[in-house]
């Protein structure tokens, strides 16, 4: 088998990508320079521009050079490194999922990156990534190594655009707003007694509501509409099919992109709802397998890739429907679903703390969902019998979960 | 008739690194010995009233330094096993701490030949064989690069023979 090449592509595609990052510091750079009329330095931000093009270039140009793949009936090889040479070899029944994405600059020259993933757990150790493929040419190998025996293709769920109103009820907007207070405060620190001088002489004009109003709104509703064009980028377009046995997710707006999971990896598929989102009936459909990244359930560790989303936020009767769709295959799905299948554990101590749930006596007897001890109300029914473990016990993510059957692959 | 229980042992793996690894591992650690010895001499020759003590570190840290390049890589060989069976790959090494780790063929993910620019020097290889363990890698470093381009390709084969259990 004749070894593989990436697409040579990836020179020009890394130069313009560092042009265009580079493109607004330099024009900063270069207005501020104008203005203090310094202008002799201005020739050297175009060489500097130049420079660092041409470094990246040069650098994408040794990656193509020595990395080089090839596909045999048994094994995918992949040879790379420039001075550490390094050769890794994948035996082809333990591939477990494609993903492909293009970023904008990929998009335009038709390229696509190409990760592929074992059950590893560390890292990158056990993956790789091919950057970049022509899109065809990466379309083909994820068909090749994932072989689709039948090409029919059942869509199990689409995005639509009005579910972007749940965007603002993530964690998102939160994060954005304390990034802008953590900048604020730098701010505030270097200019202390004049801002506050400031403060309180608008304060005397307009009065005090009017400042504290601006101070809370204008970052949540920065936040808010930063999550709602986050919420875009990753899931405009999205698609979740099944074609024969793999279920494909296509996404995202300016960087597009597509994983594939074999079903039979696909050991169950779990419902996360955070607290904002469960509050308006919505849900995410993510997937249990092995062998995709963000698995993990604290949702401000994971990373923003979201492989492992079968389908963003949705309305519970569609995110149902998917998650049914998903698992079809897997079997043993609850029919017809509650809004909770777990009976026991159904009371977490955020129902109990927030609403009283359990002290109205609805779901009876209550225990906490992770620390296992019972609520009986007690005295004081507002306060949940284990209260000093409130702080662990407070669920991101409702436990509700169906793992479907342990099938193995033979 | 009483049926004995069967005892598992550990077997210390057969085969050794090769010989040059004691070479390898020597200049590994003679590239940070050499320029610490350095910076302190250097000054030490070219501050007088700091001479002595500057000097004196210097042959401190030389001294140090001389054991880990000439005794620190015969006694990590004496350690350094690895032995593949055809269910398992085992290898141990370490010197202060001695690990042994011990993938089973069904949980290998890839199999990597890796060499850097020192190994290269050496005629050298590692294979690294990735699990599906949270623990990372298993890790057999000072191979002759042929015996462990021959190893790559047996777990590679092997690999591809085995039914994957790991989930």
């Amino acid at each position: 088998m004749t070894p593989r090449r990436l697409s040579p592509l990836t020179v020009a595609g890394t130069a313009l990508s560092t042009a265009a990052a580079l493109a607004l510091p330099a024009i900063i750079a270069l207005v501020v320079l104008a203005v203090l009329r310094l202008w002799w330095p201005l020739l050297i931000v175009p060489a500097a521009v130049l420079l660092c093009v041409g470094i990246a270039a040069v650098a994408a140009w040794l990656h193509w050079r020595f990395t080089t793949f090839e596909v045999t009936a048994e094994r995918f090889v992949l040879h790379t490194g420039i001075l550490q040479r390094s050769t890794r070899t994948f035996a082809r029944n333990r591939i477990r999922a494609i993903d492909l994405s293009a970023g904008p600059v990929q998009r335009l020259l038709g390229l696509a990156a190409v990760h592929i993933g074992t059950a590893e757990q560390s890292g990158d150790d056990g993956s790789a990534v091919l950057s970049p493929l022509p899109w065809a040419e990466a379309l083909a190998l994820q068909a090749e190594l994932l072989p689709p025996s039948d090409h029919r293709s059942e869509l199990l769920g689409r995005f639509e655009p009005s579910w972007l109103r749940y965007a603002p009820l993530s964690w998102i907007p939160l994060v954005i707003a304390a990034v802008i207070y953590g900048i604020l405060g730098q701010f505030v620190e270097g200019f202390g007694p004049q801002a506050w001088e400031f403060t309180t002489e608008t304060a005397a004009a307009i009065g005090w509501w009017p400042i504290v109003a601006v101070v809370v709104g204008v970052p949540l509703f920065i936040g808010v509409i930063g999550s709602i064009l986050i919420h875009t980028e990753l899931w405009w377009n999205h698609r979740c099919e099944r074609t024969s046995g793999v279920i494909q997710i296509r996404r995202g707006l300016l960087t597009t992109r597509t994983v594939s999971l074999p079903e039979e990896r696909l050991r169950g598929v779990r419902l996360a709802e955070p607290l904002g989102i469960r509050l308006v009936g919505a849900t995410q459909v993510e997937a249990l397998a092995i062998g995709l990244k963000n698995q993990s359930t604290d949702q401000k560790s994971a990373d923003l890739s979201q492989s492992n989303v079968l389908l963003p936020y949705a309305p519970r009767s569609v995110a149902e429907t998917t998650a049914a769709g998903c698992s079809a295959s897997t079997g043993r799905w609850p029919a017809p679903m509650d809004s909770s299948p777990i009976r026991g554990p159904r009371c977490t101590v955020a129902w109990c703390a927030w609403c009283g749930w359990c002290s109205a006596g609805a779901r009876s007897p209550c225990r906490c969902a992770s620390c296992g001890g019972p609520h009986s109300g007690g005295p004081w029914p507002w306060v949940p019998s284990c209260w000093p473990v409130w702080g662990s016990c407070w669920p991101t993510t409702r436990p509700v979960r169906w793992v479907t059957g342990s099938r193995r692959r033979t | 008739m009483t049926e004995t229980p069967s005892t598992v042992v550990l077997r210390t793996p057969t085969h050794r690194a090769d010989p040059r690894a004691v070479a390898w591992w020597g200049l590994q650690q003679a590239l940070w010995v050499v320029p610490s010895v350095a910076a302190l001499v250097v000054p030490g020759l070219l501050i007088p009233p700091a001479r002595w003590w500057l000097l004196g570190a210097a042959a401190l840290v030389a001294v140090v330094g001389l054991a880990f390049i000439v005794v620190l890589p015969r006694y990590r060989y004496r350690n350094h096993r690895w032995e593949l069976g055809s269910v398992a790959v085992h290898a141990r090494r370490g010197w202060f701490w001695v690990e042994s780790r011990i993938a089973p063929m069904s949980r290998v993910q890839t199999v990597d030949l890796t060499r850097g620019p020192l190994e290269q020097r050496f005629g050298l290889a590692t294979v690294v064989v990735t699990t599906a363990s949270s623990r990372g890698p298993v890790r057999i470093s000072g191979l002759a690069r042929e015996t462990a381009e021959e190893l790559a390709a047996t777990l590679a084969e092997l690999t591809e023979t085995t039914a994957e259990d790991a989930v």
